[in-house]
């Protein structure tokens, strides 16, 4: 059997700097990157040449040292030069093994932690220090909808989504707190999950009287039963988003009257 | 994704009343809405529209 070695070794050597930007980069597609192909390449060997330089220079800690001679020798046309380094790879099995086994560890490992990391300390923040750096800028609805952009003491508590969504020809507008959101394998979003959802017609806002007062648009809801309410993104008009913050009431309040979420008509009575 | 929830809006969302209050949140910025949960004691919460981060 005849396969191109070098081209095995090139592969084997550049293979860790592919996982490792997989794992660092946070995108909101699934089984497609998007990424120029120049860009994910160049950004690919870089993360490779980083790695190898890492564990070459870590070699020494562990007793030993990496011999760089022959990974060029496997890369030779020359025959004669190439056997030589087969069999000095062949005395050396386990070493070139772990090198290898624990750069792919690594490669998968260390990326995954980095990410945790800035999420956790908010370094992707787009005010941040660091967010040219670390700034996930494939990911805008990850920034939206997860709070990520808020400073962890100004962080909202939850936030509510309202869509339009056309039900047999008739603009409906859904109302109800963001739990879930999925995306499609390109990138876009296919479906929110709500909860505490309630919904009307959106024909309502043309009468008169509820143009009045903004406080009456809010009015005229129906509740919907259920856990979860999933839209599915590509039925979507328009989607309007609210951040809320819930603060805990610092003396005693004056509670509002009770309303009914179907009282549109006692309300504008 | 988990979209944002915190533990105190996933607390006030599970209670029925509270849910039914929190239907009712207002959409303007500047209004609040109180939520009163009775969970062996009462406690009122305040709940707002708040700006974009950025």
């Amino acid at each position: 059997m005849n396969f191109a070695l070098p081209a095995l070794v090139v592969f084997l050597c550049l293979l860790p700097g592919f996982i490792f930007r997989s794992r660092l980069k946070r995108v909101e597609s699934t089984s497609l990157d998007y990424s120029p192909f120049g860009r994910v390449v160049s950004e690919g060997v870089l993360w490779a040449g980083v790695l190898h330089a890492v564990w070459i220079a870590l070699c020494p800690a562990f007793g030993d040292v990496a011999d760089l001679s022959i990974a060029l020798k496997l890369l030779s046309s020359n025959l004669d030069v190439h056997g030589k380094a087969l069999n000095a790879v062949a005395t050396q099995i386990p070493r070139i093994a772990g090198y290898f086994v624990s750069l792919y560890a690594g490669a998968y490992v260390v990326p995954s932690v980095v990410r945790w990391l800035i999420t956790k300390y908010r370094l992707d923040r787009y005010d941040g220090d660091w967010s040219w750096l670390f700034r996930f800028n494939d990911a805008p609805w990850y920034y939206l909808l997860t709070g990520a952009d808020f400073d962890e003491d100004d962080e909202p508590d939850f936030i509510e989504a309202t869509a339009i969504v056309n039900v047999a020809g008739e603009p409906y507008l859904f109302k109800g707190v963001l739990d879930r959101f999925y995306f499609k394998s390109d990138g876009t979003l296919d479906r929110l999950v709500l909860e505490n959802t309630t919904r009307r017609k959106l024909n309502e806002d043309k009468g008169p009287r509820r143009r009045r007062s903004a406080a009456l648009a809010d009015a005229g809801f129906s509740a919907i039963e259920g856990d979860s309410f999933v839209i599915q993104y590509d039925q979507v008009v328009t989607l309007n988003i609210q951040y809320k913050k819930i603060d805990l009431a610092s003396a005693a309040v004056p509670m509002p009257p009770a309303a009914s979420t179907n009282s549109t008509e006692e309300t504008l009575a | 994704m988990k979209a944002l929830k915190s533990p105190l809006a996933k607390q006030l969302l599970s209670n029925p009343r509270t849910r039914e209050q929190l239907r009712q949140v207002p959409s303007s910025t500047g209004e609040t809405r109180v939520v009163e949960l009775r969970n062996g004691r009462t406690q009122h919460y305040v709940v707002r529209v708040v700006p974009k981060a950025a």
